[in-house]
């Protein structure tokens, strides 16, 4: 359709125009059906509203044609009376119709957005690698939001716009055909400018909108860098810069002010030319009388009126072109399939879970990523109940898989592992999880208190979290503050040292009294001064329980009941720290590797 | 309105064009306005007669299609050159937005989030233009149509013009009132959107956390328990809106059917024409726009106001930095004299009486826990703040006394922050100097062991790196800051903990490199690992903002004092960290 194409270029990949996929448009309306009972009572008020505002010029006719030339006075009040009845009846409908639409549109987003969310939790990690947040984040927050848009602008409206036409073209008819027909030979230049108006003004803001956001990313990261920016010299060359896109977006918006002003005159125009048309064509009825004043008057009215649904279906049709657009990419986050599958043992009314021990056993587990680039290969190895247990090894041999399996992220190919005696696979993921409690290398805090960080809402006996914090120093700290455990951390925790923070995760864990702890290259990020403090705080940690230690400072190592070496996937020793020395084997490479950089120049 | 004082000074640049959108919405109103007394005219010229008496049916459409088409024609230009003009007071301000932030000094955005003064580059610029376009058009407009169509309506008849007046700044009022109020929900929602979001991040870069914990429900509970606060803050907005469109149309039809009762007895007396009545009930429809656009225009008035009062904030902050005309050698001998430095909103000093010297060619090592004021000379040094007590002196003249670009020529700095801008690898290793050849740009690679990365990277040189392009590891990219600074080769290299990221093996062979630019100019090393410090000439080690201890390393590590003490530690954690 001529010059419209131009729209293609700035976007490739994706047609904007393409029609409306009624799969999904079906899926969409399936939302409404909870209210189906709100949107009928919406879709009579809409009625009653339109009937009435069709009902007013008609009584203007009477008011003119029968009052005032029957010279009338008390008929004319009536008619009056009669006049802002009707207007205020209109005024009220419409007033609810358009809550009543608000709040059906408004729940409707709430649930979506709500079960979009609730299925991005059940999604596994490995869905989050491959997702960055930025994405998922548009989808939970734009793309729902431009839905919004459909459902409370735009699918029930459509209704009331085609109503709308569909009486206004009656009463039209009704009172004078031939002058109803000459007005309807204006409407498709009115359906073909205001679509053509729609496709070229989209191809431009979608210009303008690419070119502001480039924009405000360079400004964004100039601010950003502003230190690099001032001490290399290089304002000019960043004004300059900028100049560019501004001048280039300055450029590109006025064009968009041409087609604005191109399009209100050119409807006005249309209009003129139906009102001449129509006033052509009544003419020479007035003359015979065939036709009244007030007949011609109220058509004109009406007349008026049958161009702003036009206008409006149009701008629906935009909207419902984009909602369609968004909601294929909701309804593919919300097609997602969740984690892994689930086993019965310990789920609610599944079956019944055995003793809390923290036991774990892999048996002969290889494990890859993808196809055949195996991570772990014919593992085996035997944590017993209340031993302390270590994981070492290179970079890449495979020690956070361990853990990234036992938490039933990522679902091995070979082999079995036993949690307390019960195959990994029968367990209730939940249940599962719940025996467990995993540090992880860069600590996560929501933002909120401390205390509201070790708690995470869960169903904790009263003073757990105190006590978890006493145990592990995380009070003393926290007395130093004014709100103790109740002091915000800040978004993210930053307003806690990295210290602080690994006590915050520390106590999160012990709160939960786990059976089995996993500490995930806990302390690799944490300042040389709380050293001492957060070793205290593991060996409390990890007194009770068992644990898996993951590449961990070796003074931790040395007192493990057990540590198990990985060398590329493969367990190749296994024992005590002594025992593993003497071996010479690779833990010892390791061990010396550890040894200070340039250790023996030293000495000196 | 001080403020909008300031926008019409904005726009002065644009009189000419002002002037001449004015013009146009003149011709527009001038045109418009008779279209109806034409209609009337030709309402009552056929109900007069048993025909047209006074002019054929044509003569009468040919004038409705001409004035619509004048009228369109200059509505054209009036919003071409109006609104233009206001894209282009966009454009200067947001320029000169920039252009100040870039004359700010550190100081200025220590205490500011980037993303309040992005909102100022985006939302408060786009409130003043629509102050200085759409608003002071329609003001422009609505003035002139309501002028026109007030006097053509009393001119038809006073008494049912008074009716009409009555109602018009009830209208106004009422438009102006609604937007405001709707402004304030939009802003209300758009902050429970804004946590909402902050909710859906949070949660979706803790997922771990949430389900090692299994925290999922708990989550879902929280998240619903925001989308319906969000929920309710939107029904505020819509009822408000919904109101807004039918309130307007009751209050027209109440216009027009006192009009239509005022006028319906006036014809029926004999007082009034139906063509005249026919006229002045168009009028009265014309008149329907003013009424909205005066509220609109006001409401939009305001929010340009405070959008110009948000940008003055920084348009007219004060850079307490100035500088001056002197240029510094080639070789410049750095002398710090009794610096001293307190942060605005702290009670200690950062620095303290801090005086010492560094020869051309110098390595000067700068060490000192956590929070020592380590940065802050740096900082002081770079001139990104200004000493508050003591001086600077490069080739015995005062910092103060240099031209900025002089000092930033003499001074080469590795910030603590690796930043890279989303560009390719080259042009951010060319940062300093742009017409850097090839050369010097591997060269830069080499010395700071930036070249080892080069092949792990999908296009080299080429690749796009920063925000928007392929994410390095903090080593590379501290590598690569130290490579933009080495590139520039100026006399004065400042590395401020650059090292940091950088893992033991590279750290050793990239002290080695450094030993040889060393040579060439002179370097300030401040790090937390010690390593470094056995290469340079002369070590300072700061404590709680005072010089505590100074001489090499080994007459450090004997004295026995902090240093002794910092190097124990360090040896401590190296024997604990891990080996890769």
């Amino acid at each position: 359709m001529g010059p419209g194409g131009g729209g293609g270029r700035a976007h490739r990949g994706v047609d904007p125009d393409r029609g409306l996929d009624l799969r999904l448009l079906r899926r969409l309306t399936g939302y409404l059906r909870p209210h189906w009972k709100g949107a009928l009572v919406a879709l009579v008020m809409i009625l009653g509203a339109a009937g009435l505002e069709t009902a007013v010029p008609l009584v203007t006719r009477h008011a003119i044609d029968v009052n005032v030339a029957g010279r009338d006075l008390d008929g004319l009040l009536r008619s009056l009376m009669l006049f802002l009845g009707l207007s205020t009846g209109a005024f009220l409908l419409r007033c609810g119709q358009q809550v009543l639409t608000g709040w059906i549109g408004q729940s409707i987003v709430l649930e979506l957005r709500g079960r979009v969310f609730e299925r991005v939790l059940r999604l596994h990690v490995g869905w989050f690698d491959r997702h960055p947040v930025g994405q998922v984040m548009s989808r939970v927050t734009n793309d729902v939001e431009s839905l919004n848009e459909l459902f409370t602008g735009g699918l029930i409206l459509i209704f009331q716009d085609i109503l709308l036409l569909g009486a206004i073209s009656g009463v039209l008819l009704w009172m004078d055909w031939r002058l109803a027909l000459v007005l309807f030979a204006v409407v498709p230049l009115i359906f073909l400018a205001t679509f053509q108006f729609k496709r070229l003004t989209r191809a431009a803001f979608r210009r303008v909108r690419a070119l502001v956001g480039e924009l405000t990313g360079f400004l964004q990261e100039t601010i950003t860098g502003m230190q690099v920016v001032q001490l290399f010299r290089r304002e000019a060359a960043t004004r300059q810069r900028f100049a560019r896109m501004n001048d280039e977006l300055m450029r590109e918006n006025v064009r968009t002010i041409f087609y604005f002003a191109v399009f209100f005159p050119l409807m006005e125009l249309l209009g003129s030319v139906a009102t001449a048309a129509i006033l052509w064509a009544a003419a020479g009825r007035l003359l015979d009388h065939t036709l009244s004043f007030g007949a011609l008057v109220a058509f004109l009215a009406y007349a008026d009126r049958f161009f702003r649904p036009i206008r409006d279906l149009a701008e629906k049709y935009n909207i419902l072109q984009s909602a369609m657009a968004a909601s294929e990419r909701v309804f593919e986050l919300l097609d997602e399939q969740p984690a892994l599958p689930s086993g019965p043992v310990g789920a609610q009314g599944g079956m019944e879970a055995p003793p809390r021990r923290g036991e774990v056993e892999f048996e002969n587990v290889s494990f890859a990523y993808e196809g055949e680039s195996w991570v772990l290969q014919d593992l085996s190895f035997h944590l017993k109940a209340g031993q302390s247990n270590a994981l070492v090894g290179w970079t890449g041999a495979g020690k956070s898989s361990v853990a990234a399996l036992l938490l039933r992220q990522y679902e091995f190919q070979r082999g079995r592992i036993l949690v307390d005696g019960v195959d990994i696979r029968q367990w209730d993921v939940q249940a599962l999880r719940s025996r467990m409690a995993i540090v992880l290398q860069d600590v996560f805090l929501f933002s909120g208190s401390m205390a509201q960080n070790i708690h995470l809402g869960r169903s904790l006996p009263e003073g757990a979290v105190e006590a978890a914090a006493q145990r592990t120093g995380l009070d003393r700290l926290a007395r130093q503050r004014e709100g103790g455990l109740d002091e915000a951390v800040g978004e993210r925790g930053q307003l806690l040292s990295g210290g602080q923070r690994q006590l915050v995760s520390f106590s999160r864990a012990l709160a939960g009294d786990p059976a089995l702890l996993i500490l995930d290259e806990a302390t690799s990020s944490v300042d040389s001064l709380s050293e001492e403090l957060i070793q205290q705080a593991i060996e409390e940690l990890m007194r009770g329980r068992s644990s898996l230690v993951i590449a961990h400072r070796l003074s931790t190592i040395r007192k493990a009941d057990q540590i198990l070496v990985l060398h590329q996937g493969r367990l190749v020793e296994s024992g005590r720290h002594e025992e593993l020395l003497v071996k010479r084997g690779v833990y010892h490479r390791l061990w010396q590797l550890e040894q200070p950089v340039g250790g023996g120049r030293l000495g000196h | 309105m001080k403020q909008l004082h300031e926008i019409l000074r904005l726009m002065g640049r644009y009189r000419s064009r002002m002037l001449s959108g004015a013009f146009f919405v003149l011709v527009t109103n001038s045109i418009l306005i008779f279209g109806p007394r034409i209609l009337g005219q030709a309402i009552d010229d056929l109900r007069d007669g048993d025909g047209l008496v006074r002019h054929p049916l044509g003569w009468y459409l040919g004038w409705l299609l001409a004035i619509s088409v004048g009228q369109g024609l200059a509505r054209f230009a009036m919003r071409r050159i109006l609104i233009g003009a206001s894209r282009r007071v966009e454009r200067d301000l947001r320029a000169s937005y920039l252009e100040r932030l870039l004359e700010l000094p550190r100081s200025f955005f220590a205490g500011r989030y980037t993303g309040d003064i992005m909102s100022r580059a985006t939302q408060d610029i786009e409130n003043v233009r629509m102050a200085a376009g759409p608003a002071l058009m329609y003001s422009l407009d609505t003035l002139l149509l309501s002028g026109y169509a007030l006097t053509m309506m009393l001119w038809i008849h006073p008494a049912l013009t008074a009716i009409v007046l009555g109602l018009l700044p009830l209208i106004s009022g009422l438009v102006w009132w609604l937007s405001h109020h709707i402004h304030l929900a939009t802003m209300d929602a758009q902050r429970c959107f804004g946590r909402v979001s902050t909710f859906v991040q949070e949660a979706l870069s803790g997922m771990r956390v949430v389900q090692a914990y299994v925290r999922e429900e708990e989550q879902a509970h929280r998240f619903r328990g925001h989308l319906a606060e969000y929920r309710s803050l939107q029904m505020r907005l819509v009822a408000l809106q919904s109101a807004f469109r039918p309130l307007l149309g009751l209050l027209f039809a109440l216009g027009q059917g006192l009009v239509l009762w005022q006028g319906g007895r006036l014809i029926v007396e004999g007082r009034l024409s139906l063509g005249d009545y026919v006229a002045f009930s168009t009028y009265l429809t014309l008149l329907s726009w003013p009424m909205v656009a005066t509220g609109w225009s006001l409401s939009l008035l305001q929010r340009g106001s405070a959008g110009m009062r948000r940008l003055n904030e920084i348009l007219l902050a004060a850079s307490d930095l100035t500088w001056g005309p002197e240029r510094a050698g080639s070789h410049p001998r750095l002398v710090v004299e009794k610096l001293g430095f307190t942060y605005a909103d702290a009670d200690a000093p950062a620095l303290q009486d801090i005086s010492f010297t560094v020869e051309p060619g110098q390595a000067l090592g700068i060490v000192g826990p956590t929070g020592c004021g380590k940065s802050t000379l740096l900082r002081l040094l770079s001139r990104q703040s200004d000493a508050l007590e003591g001086r600077v002196l490069l080739d015995g003249k005062d910092l103060r006394q240099l031209e900025a670009d002089a000092l930033r020529g003499v001074m080469s700095l590795a910030p603590q922050e690796a930043f890279l801008f989303s560009a390719t690898l080259a042009e951010n290793v060319r940062y300093g100097r742009p017409d850097a050849p090839d050369a010097d740009l591997e060269r830069a690679a080499e010395d700071s062991r930036l070249a080892q990365d080069l092949p792990q990277l999908p296009q080299g040189w080429e690749t796009v790196v920063g925000e928007r392009g392929v994410t390095l590891s903090g080593g590379q990219k501290q590598r690569a800051t130290i490579a933009r600074a080495l590139v520039p080769e100026a006399p004065i290299l400042l590395l401020d903990d650059a090292l940091s990221a950088i893992d033991t093996r590279t750290e050793e062979a990239l002290i080695q490199r450094l030993r040889q630019v060393m040579g060439r100019r002179s370097v300030l090393i401040s790090s937390h690992r010690l390593s470094v410090m056995r290469e340079v000439d002369w070590i300072i080690v700061l404590d709680q903002g005072r010089l505590v201890e100074q001489g090499t390393h080994a007459q450090l590590v004997k004295q026995g004092g902090l240093y002794a003490e910092l190097w124990r530690r360090q040896e401590l954690r190296s024997s604990l960290e891990e080996a890769f």
